[in-house]
């Protein structure tokens, strides 16, 4: 090629380079705003003719006021105000009384200066799909993943008692649905006409099963998908509101605000429970903004709580990333959040996120298989990722919730972390542990007898702990499920018991905690000298010892 | 000797006995010590930049060469950042830069040839840049790198020079030739050095670059132009540039 010709091709090159950046400058020199309203004078409101009947059946249950002014409409004409102002109106929220709008510096200084304008707030953040691959699986980790994921939460006893989900109506917000109609593990769920609505809140119209991402596929059958007779999910019979509030590939300005009208969406329509398998972190948000109160979609997910909904989220694949902690919204107060296990060792998945939250408080609250087995539209596989952690304690909290209806929204919550194996043992990467449905079943006023399982010696500042296993263990018991069903130690994966122990401060939060394999009796040992002040707490197969250090 | 490896075995033994299997431990006051390290407040950056600039064809010096529309320089490098303060970072920048000369041939200010006006001219070559970084960090959104203001001087090394030339000719008088295209290259006259400064205003992945040479690109002692300096050319490039940042050994980037 010669100089002449070369030169011609940069040009080329360069022009298009230009239009890019020209491109870019015109679409980035506007911003997302959420611009909030004073007030909502003159908005008139129905509830009765607004809310589905399933919803208004959750808010007279919980309590809630069906004139509650945080459902009512906005005043048309603000909304009209902004729109005319603003290069375009994306969106209004009952719930905060404000509008999403797209604008540019002097448009948005404008809009400002309106009497109705109570505060404007930038959006712009990034989401992290709670979920990642693994290339390499046996068969025989398939078939002991797709039997433990449910499984090791108790399900054969809720399935023995009919509950699988029947009444109970959840939400799914994620990226897309791809082939969910046209999957055999899904199919009972469409023949029996169980999603009930769907909408696309990036297109704002009707979903389309034959576009977007399968993430929300796969997030699906972990709540309801069934795969050669065994349950991949603990609720097949629920009901579905399908919810696509982000795309699939990074955009350059997320949508948050799509997951707000998504969770007044699922509201309106009588969602008794959400599933968030999406997470928000590194692009707006530091860690110290985990705190429960600052990205939109945690206070969006608090106002769903607050309606009586129960939000499950997952706590995200950032375990291994230099962000390392939960990202929004499981850092609300009143999401249970969701942490991922290694199937094959019984314990924390390493990518899986750690808790606590920037205030300290207790994330994630419970935890599930991080691998699981799920449907997309490339067959059934195993995948990871707290994505599917969350999607399978929504199927058991619909199980519980069905036979438990009398709770509310939040007293099944305590009572999803009161079931879990490791309570009223915690740590921040586990919270309680995995749900258990015998607890559901059982009567629990009945005060149970657990002999201890261990023991411990303090010797020169050194706390050693010595197993005992000659005891019965009562994890045994709790696992009686095991014998109402076909389900041999060759299908699921045969992990050790762990001794767990965490050092806890005077303020309630805990400064360290640890995991250790016994070798025979030996369960490990501490130096308590710079632990002065301080409770230590230890859990081996359901007993717990607690000490303090004087 | 027999008896050290006896007792390094028991030694060994007695450690694999005594020894707990710690699988999992969170020292929690140490992980959130460790929070925030985003791209705004990160300790540490690199960044991959490309930048695209023109000559300013409005400040050239007297005597200079005037370069036509087309003109331009390419630049694609690294660059590696540590924090000082919350406000500051400094670090280091390297980058290939490529640039072509379209010189115009009706200024009266010409490279070579200076009886000879060619229908095109350009003058092409080829350098490596590298040099200290300081970064103004000016406004940080979130946790993203937010805008800053880098100011940097850099030292170049040049290579492959060429100068092609293009004339359309009268076929009668040129063997049947309509276009006569020639190619000079290894120029002598070309400084292999070269340095100046830089500045860039960013935002985020967006940035505003100038670039100013100090150097002369021509050598004081040549013998193609009777002795004398060459016209120097254009000093000054403004462009714009496209840079991804993120934080070594994280996920995290912008």
């Amino acid at each position: 090629m010669s100089t002449y010709y070369f030169i011609a091709l940069m040009n080329r090159i360069l022009i298009l380079f230009i239009s890019f950046i020209l491109f870019h400058i015109t679409v980035f020199s506007q911003d997302k705003y959420m611009v909030y309203f004073k007030d909502k004078s003159g908005s008139t409101f129905n509830p009765y003719t607004y809310f589905a009947p399933k919803a208004i059946q959750r808010k007279l249950h919980a309590h809630i006021s069906m004139a509650d002014s945080t459902d009512f409409p906005l005043n048309n004409d603000y909304v009209t105000a902004i729109h005319d102002i603003a290069t375009t109106t994306l969106g209004t929220s009952r719930w905060f009384n404000a509008a999403v709008c797209l604008a540019n510096e002097e448009q948005i200084q404008e809009i400002q200066t309106l009497p109705f304008v109570k505060d404007v707030e930038i959006l712009a953040s990034q989401k992290r799909v709670s979920s990642l691959e693994i290339d390499i699986h046996s068969a025989s980790d398939f078939a002991k993943t797709l039997n433990g994921q449910t499984q090791s939460l108790g399900h054969p006893l809720f399935k023995l008692n009919d509950y699988e989900g029947q009444g109970m109506r959840i939400a799914i917000f994620d990226v897309g649905f791809k082939a969910a109609n046209i999957l055999g593990e899904l199919h009972h769920i469409f023949t029996a006409n169980h999603v009930i609505k769907t909408y696309d809140f990036v297109k704002k119209e009707t979903l389309r099963f034959d576009k977007g991402g399968s993430h929300g596929t796969m997030v699906l059958s972990c709540i309801a998908g069934i795969y050669d007779d065994t349950n991949m999910g603990m609720a097949p019979q629920a009901e579905f509101l399908l919810a696509r509030t982000e795309r699939l590939i990074t955009e350059f300005g997320s949508e948050e605000e799509n997951w707000l009208f998504a969770a007044e969406w699922a509201d309106k329509n009588g969602a008794d429970i959400i599933n968030s398998s999406l997470g928000y972190t590194t692009q707006r948000y530091y860690q110290h903004d985990m705190q429960g109160s600052t990205a939109l979609v945690t206070r969006a997910a608090n106002f769903a709580a607050s309606k009586g909904i129960l939000v499950i989220s997952s706590a995200g694949n950032e375990g291994t990333s230099l962000w390392k902690t939960i990202g929004a919204p499981a850092d609300a107060d009143s999401v249970l959040s969701v942490g991922g296990i290694e199937p094959s060792l019984g314990y924390h998945s390493k990518w899986s996120s750690y808790g606590p939250t920037a205030d300290k408080r207790l994330k994630p609250n419970v935890s599930a298989y991080g691998t699981a087995a799920v449907a997309s539209k490339n067959g059934v596989e195993l995948n990871s990722g707290t994505s599917f952690s969350s999607p399978l304690i929504v199927g058991f909290a619909a199980c519980a919730w069905q036979a438990h209806p009398e709770y509310t929204n939040m007293e099944i919550f305590e009572e999803l972390e009161k079931s879990a194996t490791l309570y009223p043992y915690f740590d921040y990467v586990h919270g309680y542990g995995l749900p258990q449905a015998n607890y559901f079943l059982e009567d629990n006023n009945i005060v149970k007898d657990i002999q201890p399982t261990f023991s411990y010696s303090l010797d020169k500042n050194i706390l050693t702990i010595t197993i005992n296993d000659s005891l019965e263990s009562p994890k045994d018991s709790m696992l009686l499920a095991d014998s109402l069903v076909a389900y041999s130690n060759e299908k699921r994966f045969s992990v050790p018991d762990y001794v767990y122990l965490h050092v806890e401060n005077e303020n309630g939060t805990l400064d360290k905690y640890k995991i250790i394999r016994p070798k025979g009796s030996k369960g490990g040992s501490i130096n308590i000298k710079p632990l002065k002040g301080k409770t230590i707490r230890i859990y081996y197969k359901h007993y717990i010892e607690e000490l303090y250090v004087e | 000797m027999w008896n050290k490896f006896i007792l390094l075995f028991f030694l060994g033994v007695s450690l694999i006995a005594q020894g707990q299997d710690t699988v999992l431990e969170q020292d929690v006051n140490q992980q959130l010590e460790n929070m925030d390290q985003g791209l705004g407040s990160a300790k540490h950056l690199m960044a991959s930049s490309n930048k695209f600039g023109f000559y300013l064809s409005s400040i050239y010096e007297n005597d200079s060469i005037r370069t036509k529309s087309g003109s331009f320089v390419f630049d694609l490098g690294m660059q590696e950042l540590w924090r000082l303060g919350n406000h500051f970072m400094a670090g280091y920048n390297w980058e290939y830069q490529f640039n072509i000369f379209k010189v115009r041939q009706d200024s009266g200010v010409n490279l070579l040839s200076m009886n000879l006006e060619h229908d095109k001219q350009n003058l092409s070559f080829h350098q490596m840049n590298f040099g200290p970084v300081f970064r103004i960090k000016l406004k940080n959104k979130g946790n993203k790198i937010g805008q800053y203001l880098d100011l940097g001087a850099y030292g170049s090394i040049n290579f492959g020079y060429s100068l092609f030339s293009r004339d359309q000719v009268d076929p009668t008088i040129n063997n049947g030739a309509r276009t006569i295209e020639t190619k000079q290259l290894r120029l002598d006259y070309i400084n292999r050095w070269s340095y100046g400064v830089e500045a860039v205003l960013g935002q985020n992945s967006l940035n505003f670059w100038a670039k100013y040479r100090l150097s002369n690109s021509f050598k004081t002692s040549n013998n193609i132009n009777n002795g004398n300096l060459l016209p120097e050319l254009p000093r000054l490039f403004l462009g714009i540039g496209f840079s991804v940042a993120s934080i070594p050994g994280s996920k995290v980037n912008d």
